[in-house]
């Protein structure tokens, strides 16, 4: 249990209850077709299906329920994402009454920058770096006075992508292995940290674009990507990030299986 | 009720017979919502994905209900089952077939897409091609039912078909009691009529509203009480390949013109395109042309200006079997 933030199972609970009215407990799929063809029972959860279009309003809306609920409440949210994290994000702080600003780069593709505004929240251009990202973002928390919620380094977010694991076990309680793809690694840490405690001998297994390299890391015990953090070339928009978080590291090293699937997605 | 209907030819005994027949063989099918369309549209839609049902659309429900009817009924004297159909209920039929342990031949017309042809042989079974015309279809249907001693099962105009299909709305009003009408596609009417008994008995007051392509004119026979439809019977020039067929059958016409309401929905194809669309990029799940229309219907000022006693609005999203290469609004892409 070293070096890592003690987030568990009942920070997940206690997720739950916060979420829980505002989000889909999403159904799980099935397909006879693919059982036959690939020789084990297969469960697909589907959270293509959750509000706002996928899991990411669960961590989202966790962080800004306890933002709201705290000793002094912010007036707004900030993040740098012009995806997943930044429309769950905006949606999350119309649910709770707080305002959102959403950081994106100057090449955001617009049906993405609409999609957010489209849940009322405000959108800031920046330079297509790292840099600008994480600066704008600053300054507009201290102008605005808007507490920033990042897309996975962040307990309350991996205890809010945590009831997704936990809603699975309820659903399917016979699961022997969960397949998760993993970014930034806030959902796969959500996942093995409610497996470790619900169901021990469950595995958790990361999926990744190739490039990734989480295995290497893994059986090293040790960050090996090179720095500055970079991007990979993958069709899937949405695990780019070629570095796990500093949070979610911890939690991935102890917790999840060193086994990783490796897919070419370019 | 109309003076042509004595009573309901589907009971609630019926429909509930068929449940405990099929149930466990199917998918109980979630119903989605979206509060976006919700917000949008000025009611509470609620949608019965059918789409995620075994073989794609709602049909495998009346297929498997009729097969295993026949069986129980009939044992081994049934050595096989037929139909013509190149969509929904071909596989259908193929997969309940499959399921009893029957043989099965399906005929299709010989212009039928191959992702089709292919989708019915993978149930099993043997596929036997005919001209495209309604008359071709059913000569070669009688031959096959003649040759090979096979019962012959409609897709729609069968009273266990339709009884297969009414277990739709048994698992709807248990899903959304507080439905005050549903809105639902027909071609030759097998579901809206399978709905309509069932619903109108659990819950006489709810409203059953067909939902047709441009060309139908099924208003118009259902405010005269008559069937105006030319002969020979003819298709509907439509996107939605699902509900191309213009009359509704000898059997759903006195229960549709008895049960449903009398203002149908008609929808155009550019209507049903902006159905689709809002499915895949709203509520990311893959509905065919049908499905579309009856989003579509959701979506119409016709509904808005509607009584706004209609709070809570079923949607019927009965099929998925699109063709990922032929998405209407996307290039074709060669395999």
């Amino acid at each position: 249990m070293s070096g890592r933030l003690t987030i568990t199972v009942n920070d997940i609970l206690k997720a739950k209850n916060r979420i829980h009215s505002c989000v889909h407990t999403t159904p799980v799929f099935t397909s006879s077709t693919f059982d036959e063809s690939y020789g084990r029972k297969f469960y697909f959860k589907a959270e293509n299906l959750q509000k706002t279009g996928s899991f990411k309003a669960r961590g989202a809306l966790n962080a800004v329920t306890v933002l709201k609920e705290g000793e002094s409440p912010p007036k707004g949210v900030v993040t740098h994402s012009s995806g997943n994290h930044g429309q769950a994000l905006a949606w999350a702080a119309r649910m709770r009454g707080l305002q959102c600003a959403v950081v994106a780069p100057n090449n955001s593709p617009n049906v993405k920058l609409d999609a957010i505004r489209g849940y009322g929240a405000d959108i800031v251009i920046c330079d297509p770096t790292p840099t600008s990202r994480q600066e704008t973002c600053h300054r507009i928390g201290r102008e605005r006075g808007f507490h920033f919620v990042p897309p996975y380094d962040h307990p309350d977010v991996i205890a809010g992508q945590g009831t997704l694991g936990a809603e699975f076990l309820e659903q399917i309680p016979e699961l022997d292995a969960i397949l998760v793809p993993t970014s930034g690694g806030g959902m796969v840490s959500g996942i093995a940290i409610a497996a470790q405690a619900l169901k021990p001998d469950l595995k958790v297994f990361i999926v990744e674009p190739n490039g990734k390299d989480v295995e290497k890391c893994l059986r090293a015990g040790e960050r090996l990507w090179p720095n500055p953090p970079r991007f990979l070339e993958t069709i899937a928009d949405g695990i780019r990030l070629q570095q796990l978080g500093h949070v979610t590291w911890p939690i991935i090293r102890e917790l999840v299986q060193k086994d990783v699937f490796s897919v070419v997605l370019s | 009720m109309a003076s042509t209907l004595n009573g309901f030819p589907v009971t609630l005994d019926d429909v509930t017979s068929a449940r405990d027949r099929i149930l466990r063989h199917l998918h109980y099918t979630p119903v989605l919502t979206s509060s976006t369309f919700d917000s949008k549209y000025g009611r509470k839609f609620y949608f019965k994905a059918e789409n995620f049902q075994k073989t794609g659309s709602f049909k495998s429900r009346g297929a498997l209900n009729a097969v295993t009817k026949l069986v129980e009924e009939k044992q081994e004297r049934v050595v096989g089952v037929t139909t013509h159909s190149s969509g929904n209920h071909g596989q259908a039929l193929a997969w309940a077939a499959q399921h009893c342990g029957l043989p099965c031949n399906v005929i299709v017309p010989r212009n039928t897409p191959t992702v089709k042809i292919d989708a019915i042989k993978g149930y099993g079974a043997d596929v036997t091609l005919c001209e495209p015309n309604p008359t071709s279809r059913a000569e070669t249907c009688a031959a096959i039912c003649s040759e090979k001693n096979y019962v012959y099962i409609p897709s729609a105009d069968h009273y266990d078909v339709m009884a297969g299909q009414g277990t739709i709305a048994l698992e709807f009003l248990e899903q959304v009691p507080m439905l005050d009408a549903i809105l639902v596609a027909a071609s030759a009417g097998g579901m809206v009529s399978g709905i309509a008994c069932a619903a109108k008995q659990l819950k006489p007051e709810i409203k059953i509203f067909v939902v047709e392509p441009f060309g139908k004119d099924l208003e118009r026979c259902l405010r005269e009480g008559k069937r105006l439809w030319p002969e020979p019977p003819q298709y509907v020039d439509t996107i939605a390949e699902g509900i191309r067929i213009q009359q509704l059958g000898k059997l759903a016409f006195p229960i549709v013109l008895s049960l449903a309401e009398k203002e149908v929905f008609t929808t155009t194809n550019a209507q049903i395109v902006e159905g689709m669309r809002f499915a895949f990029e709203r509520m990311k799940v893959v509905i065919e042309g049908a499905s579309g229309a009856v989003i579509a219907a959701a979506m119409s000022k016709r509904l808005r200006r509607m009584d706004g006693r209609l709070r809570h609005v079923g949607v019927i999203l009965c099929g998925g079997n699109v063709d990922i290469d032929h998405i209407p609004w996307l290039p074709t892409r060669e395999a």
